[in-house]
């Protein structure tokens, strides 16, 4: 590394940044620059820069701290809002959109409502007792059973949302 | 932070990050956009408390990527594809007025917004290797390369521009 980088460039930095160069500093590291033509470019640079610096804070900077932070804090407030209502949104959507499916499905099953009594009934035949009594209350119609699917489904949707909140939420 | 310690910070920060930000995208008007940016992004991070030094390096990191944002979305994507004029070395800015800036601002406007960035954080700045590679994102071991070259091409530039001026006088 020392082939490619001067091993005065640190001491020649710290002089330069701390207004040393070029009469306060060390005599060597001035005869040292003299030979080095790195150490020259760095002194020729970081002159121009620090020379630029200078002259970049007479310039006014625009803007006031104090309305900074009360923007700041507001932004805050409105990511904290952001933060809750997202999680929120997406559980409602997400129970639209199950209920949009379970609105669909019916649709189909609709007009095919023998496929849906035997969906139900085999429910029932599986020991779920309440299902099969459901199931005995709304075998008369079929209008009953849609309203039964609706509301089933909507729930379903309803407590997918809210899961998807509670993991967004927890995350 | 409460708000006396943040405006105490502001005046202590404010000028370098706004110099960064103007010499690094050569648009006064863009930089003074963006610090306003900066310290509201700033003001949202939830690491005020992490000592001066810290919350210094961050900011600068929120202008860096702000820029880089800033490049991304509008064309021309770096300062290589604007004009001169847009630097602000013709007229009209604070840098424009001054001989010497009008020479750095020729002399950014021939390099990459990296080497831009680079020159500016170790040698106006002060930032140890280290810093610009927390505030850039680049590998610390490759900034040393980086910055070498960088301050040749801008120094082989500023010898030029100085000899030719030595000349025409």
């Amino acid at each position: 590394m020392n082939l490619l980088f001067c091993p005065s460039e640190k001491e020649l930095q710290e002089a330069l940044r701390e207004g040393r160069w070029p009469q306060a500093c060390d005599p060597e590291l001035r005869a040292h620059v003299d030979r080095c033509r790195d150490c020259q470019e760095l002194v020729l640079v970081m002159q121009t820069l620090q020379k630029a610096k200078s002259q970049m804070h007479l310039a006014g900077v625009s803007g006031s701290p104090g309305l900074l932070w009360w923007r700041g804090q507001l932004r805050r407030r409105n990511e904290a809002i952001q933060s809750v209502t997202e999680p929120l949104a997406l559980a409602q959507k997400a129970g639209l959109l199950g209920l949009l499916v379970a609105f669909f499905v019916l649709i189909w099953q609709g007009s095919h409502p023998s496929d849906l009594l035997n969906l139900f009934q085999s429910l029932s035949s599986s020991g779920f007792s309440p299902l099969e009594h459901l199931w005995a209350l709304a075998s008369g119609a079929n209008a009953s059973i849609l309203v039964l699917g609706v509301a089933g489904l909507a729930t379903l949707a309803f407590f997918a949302g809210f899961a998807i909140f509670l993991l967004r939420d927890e995350s | 932070m409460n708000h006396e310690e943040f405006a105490g910070f502001y005046q202590r920060t404010a000028r370098p990050v706004w110099s960064y930000l103007a010499h690094v995208s050569g648009n006064p008007a863009l930089a003074d956009d963006l610090l306003q940016e900066s310290y509201l992004r700033f003001l949202c991070a939830a690491r005020l408390s992490d000592g001066e030094g810290a919350c210094r390096r961050y900011l600068f990191r929120i202008a860096t990527n702000l820029l880089r944002d800033h490049w991304r979305r509008h064309a021309p994507s770096s300062l290589e594809d604007l004009p001169e004029a847009a630097l602000g070395t013709e007229q009209g800015s604070d840098i424009a007025r001054i001989e010497s800036q009008k020479m750095l601002a020729r002399g950014f406007h021939r390099m990459s917004s990296r080497e831009r960035q680079l020159l500016w954080l170790a040698y106006a700045e002060g930032a140890t290797h280290a810093e610009i590679a927390e505030i850039t994102g680049l590998r610390a071991a490759g900034i040393r390369i980086l910055l070498y070259r960088a301050r040749r091409k801008l120094a082989r530039f500023l010898k030029q521009r100085s000899s030719a001026c030595e000349k025409r006088s």
